[in-house]
């Protein structure tokens, strides 16, 4: 049985086939292919175009789908307010850290371990502030600004820290590089 | 925006209408897994490469993402859609791909000024097709996609693509016998009412 629904669909193409005729068969190879192409582009220029896209628009897939990824975006917004609400958001500035350590003993700076947590503090400082901020535009459902505050937050950091230090450094005086300088910070 | 089954011609036609020209050579298509196997068939080729918008010559997708092109004569741009299989049913692999092309294709329609919507159908595939389920299928897809669709069919084109005779190459038969509009309307459209 032909559902109705498909009906209108069948008749407009048999109107399409009966006004237009060949001009609808695509046949790439033929010599005169690219003409035949300038009376498909002449149809397409002629058809009524829909005018308000949003407003005709509706998601395609079924309520079942549509149930699973709501359910899996849950989730992942579920593991992301996790991650910034505890200490796994500094996991990222780990690498920064070390850095930090590496331009301190290439450095040999007299005042290490003072700048050492001088510097930490201020990417503490950074991230607290930058997980604020991405935790309000996870709570606005403004998906799109959560990466941002937190790439920001230690993408920059090495710069920052290389700024401080080229400010602080003393090439005439050296020192040792302290063992055991803290890579974690706490955040609560 | 081009709609189509797999295979349908929609990266073809945005070549075309690109200014692509075309040739027939003999090429290897089909995949170990398929029916008949690898096998060598006579199939278009084109110079012509727009980023993004391989032409496939199996019976998998060789569109993986939209693609566009946009035509300074006619002013509109064309946009290819991945050739749909489950939109909607089921939970495998292919329903991932599905929901990730429709968000694209929403996306996509939802920043266009305007929308007209071209649908490709395979005269081969549909006279092959039981019961015409190709162009079921496309108005389906449509229908899904589309707010009371049956009242935007103004806007939509249909094109007719491997015309040209039946049964296929692959069968080693010549294709001279090119199908005409008054058959396609008869054979094609018609054979979803039988």
């Amino acid at each position: 049985m032909l559902p109705d629904k498909l009906v209108p669909f069948l008749k407009h193409a048999i109107k399409l086939l009966e006004e237009h005729g060949d001009d609808l068969l695509v046949r790439p190879d033929e010599d005169d292919a690219q003409q035949h192409m300038d009376a498909v582009r002449g149809l397409l220029r002629n058809i009524t175009p829909m005018a308000d896209t949003a407003a005709v628009l509706q998601c395609p897939l079924s309520d079942e789908v549509q149930m699973s990824l709501a359910l899996a975006c849950a989730k992942e917004r579920d593991h992301i307010v996790e991650g910034l609400s505890c200490n796994r958001v500094l996991t990222d500035a780990r690498p920064h850290l070390e850095h930090l350590a590496l331009l301190q003993d290439a450095l040999r700076l007299p005042d290490l371990v003072e700048m050492y947590f001088d510097a930490m503090k201020k990417i503490r400082g950074q991230a607290e502030q930058r997980r604020t901020m991405a935790l309000e535009a996870l709570e606005a459902h403004l998906f799109p600004q959560v990466c941002k505050p937190l790439n920001r937050a230690f993408s920059d950091c090495p710069k920052r820290i290389c700024t401080l230090l080229v400010q602080r450094v003393s090439p005439e005086t050296g020192s040792e590089l302290p063992v055991d300088l803290p890579m974690q910070l706490d955040i609560h | 925006m081009l709609f189509g089954s797999t295979g349908a011609g929609k990266s073809t036609l945005l070549h075309l209408l690109a200014g692509a020209k075309f040739s027939r050579e003999t090429v290897e298509v089909g995949r170990d897994d398929d029916e008949f196997g690898p096998y060598m068939d006579q199939q278009l080729v084109t110079e012509m490469r727009i980023s993004g918008c391989e032409i496939g010559h199996s019976r998998s997708s060789a569109t993986r993402l939209l693609s566009c092109y946009c035509d300074d004569t006619t002013k509109l741009t064309y946009v290819d859609t991945p050739g749909f299989n489950n939109v909607g049913d089921g939970d495998d692999d292919d329903t991932t791909i599905d929901a990730a092309n429709s968000a694209a294709i929403m996306r996509t329609i939802r920043s266009c000024g305007t929308l007209r919507i071209v649908f490709l159908i395979s005269v081969q595939d549909q006279l092959n097709n039981k019961r015409g389920g190709q162009i079921k299928k496309l108005f389906e897809v449509m229908d899904k996609f589309i707010k009371d669709a049956s009242h935007h069919l103004p806007s939509v084109l249909m094109l007719f693509t491997h015309c040209d005779g039946y049964p296929s190459a692959k069968q080693g038969e010549e294709q001279n016998c090119h199908v005409s509009a008054s058959l396609v309307q008869s054979s094609s459209v018609w054979r979803i009412l039988m």
